[in-house]
């Protein structure tokens, strides 16, 4: 990599931020399926219907 | 989780290291803008699978106004969702790249402005999605994701239909435009890097809003069945 301009801490701040933001929607991904995990689970523990 | 899933999983994490390697060191450096124009291979290929997931919405949607199923809604939920995230990085990346290239940060151009817009429809689609209450909420956001996807085209030709600070097309621009073969063998690997991401994410939230759908439809089994042993 040897640019004609210098111009590498936008290029690192782009990529940075494409990978900030993956992660951020798996991490909901994450929560989300943890959340309805439980809610399953008191769900079941509540009123015995299986889903 | 299935074993077609772990292996499409693996699959992208090495399709996402060899496009990150071929979008770093492999592409060769642009003569004016310097390595800074490799935020290209993150932002054109972000564009690209925004476009198809909006696109899989309006068809999930047509599907769904149609037929009224709950796969339908799932993956037209997921698809717009995925599609928004993408969306989010080409509205990022973007003004990262002008900056250091135009001097500005953001103009209000016709590309942009219309992606602008593209991002904000489905923004309203999802907090509609997730604020709204009743049972008419799936259909009022099949009718948001078909007319919405009308402004897909309109940011795809807005480079083609007006003068804009945004760089002419890399395909069928005409005389001029077009891309160094090594640097479309950077985008085609990134663009199947994100797809297969995208892909990955599309099937977790469709799942999800499956599983969604089924737990709202046991609640109301429970609150019925609670309502009937009370009566009795």
């Amino acid at each position: 990599m040897n640019g004609a301009v210098n111009n590498n801490a936008y290029l690192y701040a782009a990529y940075i931020v494409v990978w900030v933001v993956h992660l951020f929607y798996a991490s909901t991904l994450v929560i989300r399926g943890k959340r309805m995990k439980r809610e399953t689970r008191e769900l079941n523990r509540r009123s015995n219907i299986s889903i | 989780m299935n074993t077609l899933f772990k292996v499409l999983a693996v699959l992208t994490l090495l399709l996402l290291g060899y496009g990150f390697c071929q979008a770093m060191y492999i592409a060769p450096t642009e003569a004016t803008m310097g390595d800074v124009q490799r935020i290209f291979y993150y932002h054109l290929p972000s564009a690209w699978v925004a476009f198809l997931l909006f696109f899989v919405n309006f068809l999930a949607s047509a599907w769904y106004l149609i037929r009224r199923t709950n796969r339908a809604d799932a993956l037209a939920l997921a698809s717009a969702e995925v599609g928004v995230s993408f969306c989010t990085i080409v509205l990022l990346t973007g003004p990262i790249w002008a900056r250091p290239i135009w001097g500005i940060w953001w103009t209000w151009d016709a590309r942009l402005t219309s992606t602008l817009v593209l991002w904000l429809i489905y923004v309203s689609y999802l907090v509609l999605r997730h604020y709204a209450t009743g049972g008419q909420v799936p259909v009022l956001a099949a009718a948001l994701g078909i007319f919405g996807f009308a402004d897909v085209p309109i940011v795809y030709m807005a480079i083609r239909w007006f003068r804009t600070q945004h760089p002419q097309p890399v395909i069928g621009g005409g005389e001029g435009s077009g891309l160094h073969p090594a640097m479309w063998v950077a985008v085609l690997w990134n663009l199947a890097a994100f797809a297969m991401l995208a892909l990955l994410f599309v099937w977790i939230r469709y799942k999800q809003a499956l599983a969604e759908h089924a737990l709202e439809e046991a609640h109301a089994q429970a609150s019925l069945n609670y309502e009937t042993e009370g009566a009795q």
